[in-house]
């Protein structure tokens, strides 16, 4: 018996040794170079390879689902920019379907606020939105937590990335960041061209050009957004009611206000705009052009006027942001998961 | 050296239950009606032959402790009365109802801040400061319940509702008089109320004001 005890005691500290070995590993955040410094506090989650996997694990798995057929990246495929494509709308549980068009998911250190109306002021507290939402996962905390649990490979997982069996539910979202942090798109052709690894051809550097003069206000380099909420000049869907920002504050200025999208990897993630209507780049640049749009600030911008060259180049440019690296990058892939 | 009181803290913190010998003075929480305690499920009649049944009440506290924030959630439920390791240091001390202002913002907690305890509105994000569930023959339909879900909304200006507890040698209690903070809700109009608001926050102040504290001799 006192041999068994002490077994099992040499067991557990082995174990403890192996877990506690994988929590400064390599880190799997790196700032890009000419970056700005992330928003998200590294020091209150500090990203180890054991943390991404289990939240990479928990990204593709059904489960977080209430009838285990909706994973996060149903609505946010990697292929996609870790967006939807093909359909306006978020598809949930059941058939039923969202009131928004999910946004992509890469770069979200840098980024304070969540959702398109920035509901959610964490990172680490957005996944509960989707989890919980009726027309999304549909899924309760206590019972999505009770389905981890009962899971070895969760449980390994969790033991793995912190030192505990038991999936709680700081477990559970501080990991899904972990993976969502290393979602870092900052290979495409553009970033090349910025680290003077390659050069534009002309029409690209031209569409660099109208992209300063016209667009860079509200979608700054190198990000592409300034995450604030704007009016995008589109008039509210009758059906979706969608207010946008003001949902969160009721403040009647915030009305029709969405947060700005980052224009990184856009050939992948159309359709486009907050509710999908536009399907096509072109469709948007046509939408904006002539447009004179009113800041966050109340600052009446200049009109965006794009001629048909501008046109031309300025989605020439916009093509450089396409980050193959990112979305072919297999660490994104799903994992094998065995329950 | 760790303190008693800063082990007593952290334990509160964690959310563990405190040794309250270890306190000598007690600061109590509990619920009441027309000034005496109750326990739920409480039934009592209301109005001109309305039965009004409170079978849920559930509130955040916090308070700044040792230059700590210390939060509580207090489920009457299962809990008739609540003890609050509380040493008053100085004269006296503010107690406020609800969770300290823009939590959410600052990542995901444990303990009495879980998630997973149902206090937290998540697709308008932000904490459910307190919640109250029942059911009322005044309630003329969805099965006479009524369901109030209090707290503010992001960005919202409004002042934290508190209440200051002052240093007494006796145990204290505060006593939340469910009777007065019925009266303040439009039960019979708006039995349901889940979102965060202004009239959820005027509920939630209306808390504060039913809030009785009382010495207790020994």
């Amino acid at each position: 018996m006192k041999v068994l005890a002490t077994y099992n005691l040499a067991l557990m500290v082995l174990l403890a040794l192996l877990a506690s070995g994988s929590k400064p590993s390599i880190p799997p955040f790196k700032v890009p170079k000419g970056w700005p410094k992330p928003v998200y506090q590294f020091s209150e989650n500090p990203v180890t390879t054991a943390g991404v996997q289990l939240g990479r694990a928990l990204f593709y798995d059904p489960i977080l689902s209430a009838d285990s057929s909706t994973s996060c990246s149903s609505c946010h495929s990697p292929y996609n920019a870790f967006a939807h494509t093909d359909h306006t709308l978020s598809h949930g549980i059941d058939g039923r379907e969202g009131r928004r068009n999910a946004p992509a998911l890469f770069n979200l250190a840098w980024q304070p606020l969540f959702m398109r109306d920035g509901a959610a002021r964490h990172l680490d507290m957005q996944a509960l939105m989707p989890i919980t939402h009726p027309d999304e996962m549909g899924e309760t905390l206590p019972h999505l937590l009770a389905k981890l649990n009962k899971s070895n490979y969760y449980k390994q997982a969790a033991f793995n990335a912190w030192g505990d069996s038991t999936i709680t539910s700081p477990i559970m979202l501080k990991s899904l960041s972990q993976f969502l942090l290393t979602l870092v798109s900052s290979t495409a052709r553009y970033d090349e061209v910025m680290a003077g690894k390659a050069v534009f051809s002309e029409p690209e550097a031209k569409g660099h050009l109208v992209f300063k003069q016209q667009c860079q206000s509200c979608h700054p380099e190198p990000l592409f957004t300034n995450h604030k909420f704007e009016r995008n000049g589109l008039p509210m869907d009758p059906d979706l009611k969608d207010l946008g920002r003001y949902e969160v504050t009721l403040q009647t200025g915030d009305s029709l206000r969405f947060m700005v999208p980052t224009l990184r990897n856009l050939e992948y993630t159309y359709p486009y705009m907050h509710d999908g209507r536009m399907r096509k780049l072109g469709q948007v640049l046509t939408h904006y052009s002539g447009k004179q749009l009113v800041t966050s600030t109340s600052k009446q911008l200049p009109a965006i006027t794009i001629s048909p060259d501008d046109r031309v180049h300025l989605t020439a440019f916009l093509l450089t942001l396409n980050d193959r690296g990112f979305i072919f990058n297999p660490a994104h892939e799903a994992p094998e998961i065995r329950r | 050296m760790v303190s008693a009181v800063s082990v007593l803290v952290i334990l509160a913190v964690l959310g563990v239950a405190t040794p309250l010998s270890a306190l000598g003075q007690t600061v109590q929480v509990s619920l009441g009606w027309q000034g005496k305690p109750i326990a739920l499920p409480h039934s009592t009649m209301m109005g001109e032959g309305k039965t009004t049944t409170l079978e849920l009440v559930k509130l955040y506290l916090h308070y700044q402790q040792q230059g700590q924030w210390v939060h509580h959630l207090l489920d009457f439920e299962s809990q008739a009365q609540h003890t609050l390791p509380i040493r008053l240091e100085q004269d006296s001390m503010v107690i406020y109802l609800g969770t300290a202002k823009g939590l959410d913002a600052r990542g995901v907690r444990s303990g009495p801040l879980d998630p997973s305890q149902g206090m937290y509105w998540t697709w308008l994000t932000g904490y459910i400061q307190a919640k109250v569930v029942g059911s009322s023959t005044m309630v003329k339909h969805a099965k006479n319940k009524f369901e109030y879900h209090l707290g503010h909304r992001q960005d919202q200006a409004y002042e934290l509702p508190h209440l200051v507890l002052k240093k007494s040698a006796s145990d204290q209690v505060i006593m939340l008089d469910m009777a007065c903070w019925l009266q303040q809700t439009n039960m019979a109009t708006q039995p349901k109320l889940v979102e965060p608001g202004n009239s959820a926050t005027a509920l939630l102040q209306a808390m504060a004001n039913c809030c009785i504290i009382n010495q207790v001799h020994k």
